[in-house]
């Protein structure tokens, strides 16, 4: 086995463990204190629909229309990948406008940390393998996969600043 | 239509959309939707917000 393939295994085993060991903790100790409300669980009902009608529109728009111009540079599998990305950060985006993306009760600074690792260490990968391109034989390549992670999570991470920006301009929103 | 009534009960108790939102158990902007007359709260919503407001649901809600 090689090292990269090792390297692989234990990151996902050790991702796993730490995901794993948290859920558990945390529904030990904070059980029912962040949850959405009703109007919350609507929005997201709505986003829900609304990000799976893009993505099948994008599906569909992509085997009728690009397929065949596309497949020499971009890998299919990216692509089917790439729609459900999108579907996911359309998904997301909905839910932030609407203020249904953090749960009651919850901190907004935490998720946008998390958020910001995510982007900034897929970005760094996509940028370390610049050079392997969209399509390597058919298959996608790790360049294209953390390339979509880093720009979804940037779009959502925009997506957030929007809206704080937004919410402070308007804070005749809140009351008397 | 825009519910100030509620507004105006929440106002005289001297709670802050965030405090009543706290006392729901539901998130500021919900409040804030529902006092705009963007969202129709679920019955349960609603008693939650008078029994915080100490008021009924006629005086609340009804028209």
């Amino acid at each position: 086995m090689s090292s990269y393939s090792l390297g692989v295994i234990v990151g996902l085993a050790v991702t796993f463990a730490i995901l794993l060991i948290s859920f558990f903790l945390r529904k030990k100790y904070h059980a029912g204190e962040e949850h959405y409300d009703e109007r919350q669980i609507l929005i997201r009902g709505k986003g829900y629909k609304i990000s799976f009608m893009t993505v099948v529109c994008i599906n569909v728009f992509y085997s009728i229309f690009f397929y065949g111009i596309t497949k020499e540079f971009v890998s299919p599998q990216f692509v089917v990948l790439a729609s459900a990305y999108i579907g996911i950060v359309v998904y997301t985006l909905y839910c932030i406008f609407n203020d249904a993306y953090l749960q009651v009760g919850q901190k907004a600074k935490t998720w946008i940390i998390v958020l910001l690792i995510v982007t900034i260490s897929n970005a760094y990968c996509a940028i370390v393998s610049l050079d392997r391109g969209f399509n390597d034989a058919g298959f996608a390549t790790s360049f294209s996969f953390n390339f979509l992670f880093a720009v979804s999570f940037a779009i959502v991470l925009v997506g957030i600043a929007i809206k704080y920006l937004l919410d402070k301009r308007g804070a005749a929103d809140e009351e008397s | 239509m825009k519910n100030l009534k509620m507004k105006a009960a929440r106002a005289g108790k001297d709670l802050s959309q965030q405090q009543l939102a706290d006392l729901c158990g539901v998130s500021r902007q919900t409040i804030n939707v529902i006092e705009k007359g963007d969202y129709n709260p679920t019955i349960s919503l609603c008693i939650a917000i008078c029994k915080a407001l100490d008021k009924t649901l006629d005086e609340l809600f009804w028209e």
